[in-house]
């Protein structure tokens, strides 16, 4: 097929396009506990269960 | 070398392997079921599901009294101990079936959830220099926390309307409570003296808005980043599809795109990885975008489109041929 090739990486995002969810790191040195959510990325598409 | 029997029993053949590990962990699932089912626990978990679902907290009682009762909330955790260090006891290399996280002087475990409204238990153990934050990150998140144990001081921040943040320090010991409000408060704990235990309640509506970091002494916005896990989720997914050309999902895609349901980073996220994995298909979509009325998209899709078509010829032409 000779459909050309669109480079994703060259195709602008929204301007309103904010961060990924829990992307602003430990904003301080302290306490990592201000994004609450961020290791469960894991275990919501690999649960446990399917680790063994 | 000295290995320990527990487990030298698992290195034995992989079939033996799986058999002693399937065997600990159907143990500490049976364990956890026994814990979940108890009436209190069981009544814990409806008030949840209301709570998380948008009731008051002053409507779920056995909640509301568990958050703000110390002798309560001790003796729920006490409870919970009790029950996974039973089953440890038998079990020695078993895994307490609770989601987790640790990090330096950190941990946490997720109890119980339901409806976008979580139980969680967390500890923070003492750190040497914890330097005080300059900025902090205000998240579309209401908590009421408990005091099990420990002392610590720490600040309390709020947002005022004007969008100036006022900070006051606070000293948390035993049977303490603390509220924070959803994108208007913050906390900060700082100096930990003796292991601070945490009961803590919390919820999130289900399209939470973003999270914002608001530097402390100027209230200048310096970054935000989406508060809403799922979509996050979405475009990552997106993005990994695009990633191994799975053009079998180009029809989700295009239903993403359109979706006005959906979030729009999302959306777009779609539009750009079909134009990716099919340009005059994602051509197609962007077309449909831009011509529609009452969308957020179709302005930035007709721009796309434009560009699109204006910079690369070989598109250009293809397309003049279907139309």
């Amino acid at each position: 097929m000779n459909t050309p090739n669109i480079d994703v990486a060259s195709l602008p995002g929204l301007e309103s396009a904010q961060g990924l969810f829990g992307s602003l790191a430990q904003v301080s040195k302290g306490y990592g506990d201000e994004v609450v959510e961020i290791m469960v990325y894991v275990y919501d598409v690999l649960p446990p269960e399917t680790l063994i | 070398m000295n290995v320990h029997p527990a487990i030298a029993a698992l290195r034995g053949t992989t079939v033996s392997q799986r058999q002693a590990v399937a065997a600990t962990k159907a143990a500490m699932e049976q364990a956890h079921q026994h814990w979940l089912e108890r009436p209190d626990i069981c009544q814990f978990r409806d008030e949840l599901s209301r709570y998380g679902s948008g009731a008051e907290l002053e409507a779920c009682g056995a909640l509301k009294s568990l958050i703000h009762d110390h002798e309560r909330a001790a003796c729920f955790v006490e409870a919970l101990i009790d029950a996974a260090l039973d089953a440890l006891r038998t079990h020695r290399l078993g895994e307490t079936p609770y989601r987790f996280k640790v990090s330096q002087g950190l941990a946490t475990l997720r109890l119980l959830e339901a409806s976008d409204a979580t139980l969680s238990l967390t500890a923070y153990e003492p750190l040497e220099s914890v330097q005080p934050p300059t900025s902090a990150l205000f998240s579309d998140r209401e908590t009421h926390e408990i005091v099990v144990s420990g002392t610590a001081s720490g600040v309390v921040h709020t947002l005022s309307e004007a969008g100036a943040t006022t900070s006051r320090p606070i000293a948390l010991t035993q049977g303490d409570c603390l509220a924070t409000r959803a994108c208007i408060g913050a906390r900060h704990i700082l100096h930990v003296e003796r292991t601070l235990l945490l009961l803590q309640l919390a919820r999130e509506p289900q399209r939470p808005k973003p999270v914002r970091e608001i530097a402390l002494d100027t209230g200048v916005e310096r970054r935000t980043a989406s508060g809403d896990k799922s979509a996050s989720q979405a475009v990552m997914a997106l993005s990994v599809l695009g990633a191994l050309k799975e053009y079998g999902a180009l029809d989700v895609m295009h239903q993403t795109a359109l979706n006005r349901d959906e979030d729009p980073d999302v959306r777009w996220e779609a539009v750009r990885q079909m134009l990716g994995l099919g340009a005059m298909r994602g051509l197609d979509t962007l077309e449909t975008l831009a011509g529609r009325e009452h969308d957020v998209l179709s302005v930035p899709a007709l721009a796309l489109r434009d560009r699109l078509l204006s910079t690369r010829p070989d598109l250009r032409a293809l397309w003049k041929e279907s139309a």
